[in-house]
């Protein structure tokens, strides 16, 4: 198995006895442990990783990102507005909210990069319809099957790739990841992932041999399922051989997303062969009394953020990971009678990694000027989908999602 | 041909065991197992119309009497005022620690019904309700207004739907789980009324944004306190509406009236009711013409279902076995087939449920699950062979040591002087659980120790054959009518109990080999009697692991 010849970064450090004061380590050194062992993914030409965050519910992006001069806002939202005291001033104009200070630190460090007003035309406000759309990258009346990571991995995995190319921190495999070629699988722990061997004859090997593939199609269910089973297989021996060299340094909370972004860290620390980690972190649809609700699963995301990007700065994998963070959609600017806001439509999009530009992109949609009580969106989603396909990923974003979509000047080697 | 015209007319159409599993498999559970060959003896007619107009048999449900009472909350605010800060956090944490007790013994209490139900397809509509008007325990904290519900949907689970809608549209579950109470006059509140639309009657398209910003004016005042509908007309948004271009002084009895005239409505609910019992890709011209008996009838359900089951698209070569079982059938089915009294280990068949993606009560989102080949990934696939290996391949129970017997020994079999007029599905063995085994303090609430020992189950490395467990399956007992049989007739015997699917014969030849790992052939055929229990159970683990075991 590949995995088992590759060193991680962690055990270079170790064997280069850096490891021990990993946090007091000169960054150089961490980036030359790094250079010195990156390979590339098998199945693509380079160790670049992105880790996707879904907000699942509709994020209120206004109450995120706050434009604490603008006093429609705060005509809008006479209970929700949040002050200009209780925010996290980032500029004389936009403050985050107080749960985001983890957060906060990486943007003062130029490692955030928030793009605001990101939506698509003809905004549907419906959860599922709506996350359908992000997932596929399709035009809001357009209904696709395969999603936009799907698309990409289809396109772009070339022989060697492993059913772990794109991996759920979930049990359920998201619809993004729908494509031909059926890659990535759901994990929802990687420490009890595998088939356990039975008394008597029931060994792994009958296990696969019972469930192997007649055909190379999933058109039936029966061998639909036989792909999965052998997806299954394989990837839970690379991922047991993983699990057990991935370490964490950094302190997460018990919440769900930071322990599931804690599983990330210890899959990217112990070089699992994946390009792509998907995670859903729900609770956002805030309808009512969203005011507690959203101050507590801001803080959740920032500090599981921040212990993660810890983890990826002692690994020494912090150059080679892109975090994209978004919701469904936005919320109304205007709150409703229940002290919580309705579906709305743009949102801003949060990216994280070292190779960004840092700072707002994108152009912050008026509170004035609105479509029925919403944000008019000024970035369609899929430019930023096309930015990290081209700039990140390096592959053609046309022939991932069907059309060329404007690229941003999101990374420092951009052009545009 | 007409996809739905009734099966039996059709010459060349044979009514038998393996069709009639599939009835029962699809509008129930599949149990009791033996049930298909009582319903093979009837008529198609009879077999359907045993499952459809199930209220001639008993319904044997024993009522939950421990859920949590509703205080009425002026009395809760004077008490609350009395108390100190600490106290009132004291008080509040007793209260979620009851509600969650309370929630666990409701999705045992359930998982018992389908069990035992000589109603199957009662229990079958009940969950297809719950999915469709989901709502959950994760927002609405009342385990009592959960069965409220879940009442809501037994009773009318058959029955019409526009009751239905009418009912659980002022159930304060659901008025809670998507924010109608705080919907008022002036401040309207959108999430049911767009919910109302998209998901639980109409379907995406079928309505305008603005649709819904006026029925949600409609709906103001439909609030709850202390657990019962209240409708507060000082709430109440009495203005002109304009709804499907329509002009009135709408309330949310006429949106209901306005939405059931929607020719949208009756296709909408059709085609969920075949994708839940038929299959996957809706028959477009099947879907129109079930949406017109629905219509016709007034939105009468037995109608449709009975039009349904008797249909010849419901026995076609490409509908049978093609189902991806969901977790509740998954489990019960197991369990009931294996013999296997589940109520000495509840919580784990319900932990193992939520493992495999489909926790009662606790839907993912307000659109419930979305079933079919979305209940398989590869993390659930392997859920679902630990779960079976779990039950099979462990040691065999022992009953002395630990002070009470945690399991209890399978019940004896049944009087086999069955009523006459008992339900096909009359269970086998006397009701497994039905003897209110959930108040006994050794089975609730849910232990740790369980868990943690089922955790360490899922956990256990493939390496390590130890056994850490003790089965509550018990193989003896089930494997005791074949001891005197070869092994090729075991093997294809219980591939034909447990599998929906015919398996190929490669296939079928790794599970043989399975049985007869490191047995001395010795020239002679091998009988069952020949094989260790290792083995028998080791095959049967196989066998539940296969891709075929998921289908039905």
């Amino acid at each position: 198995m590949i995995v088992n010849t590759r060193l991680t970064r962690r055990e270079f450090l170790k064997m280069t006895g850096l490891v021990t004061f990993a946090a007091t380590v000169p960054q150089f050194l961490v980036e030359l442990a790094r250079a010195s062992t990156s390979r590339p993914i098998p199945g693509f030409r380079d160790d670049k990783v992105l880790v996707v965050v879904h907000l699942a519910g509709g994020n209120d992006g206004l109450n995120t990102v706050v434009p604490y001069v603008d006093d429609a806002y705060y005509r809008a939202r006479p209970t929700l507005g949040i002050k200009k005291e209780n925010l996290l001033k980032i500029d004389d104009k936009t403050g985050f909210h107080a749960s985001l200070a983890p957060l906060k630190a990486l943007y003062d460090k130029g490692l955030v990069t928030v793009v605001e007003g990101v939506g698509y035309p003809n905004p549907n406000r419906s959860h599922f319809r709506s996350t359908e759309i992000w997932y596929t990258a399709s035009d809001s009346d357009v209904f696709r099957t395969t999603g936009w990571i799907g698309n990409y991995l289809d396109q772009a995995a070339a022989s060697g790739v492993q059913p772990v190319a794109a991996l759920a921190v979930s049990g359920e495999r998201p619809q993004a990841f729908f494509g031909k070629r059926g890659l990535g699988v759901a994990v929802a722990n990687p420490q009890r992932f595998g088939w356990q061997k039975g008394p008597g004859g029931a060994t792994l090997d009958r296990f696969k041999a019972l469930n192997n593939p007649s055909s190379t199609s999933s058109d039936s269910v029966l061998e639909y399922i036989r792909h999965v089973a052998t997806d299954a297989v394989v990837s839970a021996d690379i991922i047991a051989e993983v699990a057990k060299r991935g370490r964490s340094e950094a302190k997460y909370s018990a919440d769900a997303f930071s322990s599931n972004m804690k599983t990330v860290a210890q899959l990217i620390g112990g070089d699992l062969p994946t390009r792509i980690f998907f995670l859903s972190f729900s609770g956002f649809d805030t309808h009512a009394n969203q005011a507690p609700t959203q101050a507590r699963l801001l803080e959740q995301f920032a500090s599981g953020m921040s212990a993660f990007w810890q983890d990826m700065e002692a690994q020494g994998n912090a150059s080679r990971v892109l975090v994209l963070v978004f919701s469904e959609f936005g919320r109304r600017v205007a709150e409703n009678a229940s002290g919580g806001t309705d579906h709305g439509t743009a949102e801003p999009v949060f990216l994280i990694g070292k190779g960004l530009r840092g700072g707002f992109a994108g152009k912050r949609p008026s509170l004035t000027d609105l479509d029925a009580g919403d944000l008019k969106f000024t970035t369609d989603f899929r430019s930023v989908y096309a930015t990290i396909l081209e700039a990140w990923l390096g592959t053609d974003s046309k022939k991932v999602m069907g059309r060329s979509f404007p690229r941003l000047p999101l990374f420092q080697n951009s052009q545009s | 041909m007409n996809v739905l015209a009734p099966a039996h007319l059709d010459r060349s159409f044979t009514w038998d065991a393996v069709k009639a599993r599939h009835l029962l498999e699809r509008a129930g559970f599949g149990l009791p197992p033996s049930a298909a060959q009582r319903l093979a003896s009837m008529s198609l007619t009879e077999a359907v119309n045993a499952l459809v107009d199930y209220e001639r048999y008993p319904q044997n449900m024993v009522e939950p009497d421990w859920l949590p009472e509703i205080p009425d909350p002026r009395e809760e605010r004077k008490k609350l005022a009395a108390l100190s800060a600490e106290a009132r956090q004291q008080m509040r944490r007793e209260r979620q620690r009851q509600e969650r007790e309370a929630l666990l013994r409701l999705q045992g209490w359930w998982v018992d019904r389908m069990l035992c139900t000589e109603r199957p397809l009662e229990e079958k509509m009940t969950l297809f309700w719950h999915g469709h008007f989901a709502v959950s325990a994760q927002k609405v904290r009342s385990t009592r207004l959960h069965y409220e519900l879940n009442q809501i949907f037994r009773t009318h689970a058959t029955g019409n739907f526009g009751h239905l809608v009418r009912a659980v549209g002022k159930s304060p579950a659901m008025l809670e789980y998507l924010d109608n109470r705080l919907n008022r006059k002036g401040h309207p509140n959108e999430n049911w009324a767009r919910e109302l639309f998209e998901l639980f009657t109409l379907g995406i398209g079928h309505y305008t944004e603005n649709d819904i910003k006026e029925a949600a004016r409609a709906f103001t005042g439909w609030t709850a306190r202390g657990g019962s509908f209240v409708y507060d007309a000082r709430q109440h948004d009495d203005g002109e509406k304009v709804i499907f271009g329509r002009v009135g002084r709408f309330d949310g009895d006429q949106v209901i009236d306005l939405v059931l005239q929607q020719p949208a409505c009756a296709e909408f609910i059709c085609r969920k009711l075949w994708v839940f019992f038929v299959s996957e890709n809706p028959n477009p011209e099947a879907v129109k013409e079930l949406a017109k008996t629905f219509r016709d009838s007034g939105y009468e359900l037995k109608p449709v279902l009975r039009q349904m089951f008797m249909s010849r698209a419901f026995y076609s070569p490409e509908v049978m076995g093609s189902q991806v079982k969901s977790p509740a059938f998954f489990v019960t089915n197991t369990v009931g087939k294996l013999g296997v009294n589940p109520n000495e280990r509840m919580p784990l068949v319900l932990l193992a449920m939520k493992a495999m993606g489909q926790e009662l009560f606790v839907p993912p989102n307000v659109k419930g699950w979305e079933g079919g080949r979305a209940w398989i990934s590869t993390n659930s696939l392997l859920t679902r062979s630990s779960f079976t290996g779990y039950l099979v391949a462990g040691v065999s129970p022992s009953f002395g040591g630990e002070g009470k017997a945690r399991l209890k020994t399978l019940s004896s079999p049944p009087p086999s002087s069955a009523s006459p007029f008992a339900s096909p599905m009359m269970s086998d063995t006397p009701s497994m659980m039905s003897q209110d085994v959930l108040g006994s303090s050794d089975s609730m609430p849910l232990r740790d120790e369980d868990v943690r020992e089922f955790l360490l189950a899922l956990a256990e490395d493939n390496r390590s054959s130890r056994q850490r467990f003790r089965t509550w399956f018990n193989a003896s007992e089930f494997f005791a009518p074949y001891e005197s049989w070869s092994v090729e007739q075991v093997v294809d015997t219980l591939a034909a109990y447990f599998l929906s699917v015919p398996l190929e014969r490669s296939r079928r030849n790794i599970l043989l080999e399975a049985l007869c790992e490191k047995v001395a052939r010795k020239d002679k055929q091998l009988l069952l009697r020949d094989i260790p229990e290792d083995n028998r159970r080791g095959m049967l683990y196989l066998l539940l692991s296969s891709a075929e075991y998921q289908l039905c």
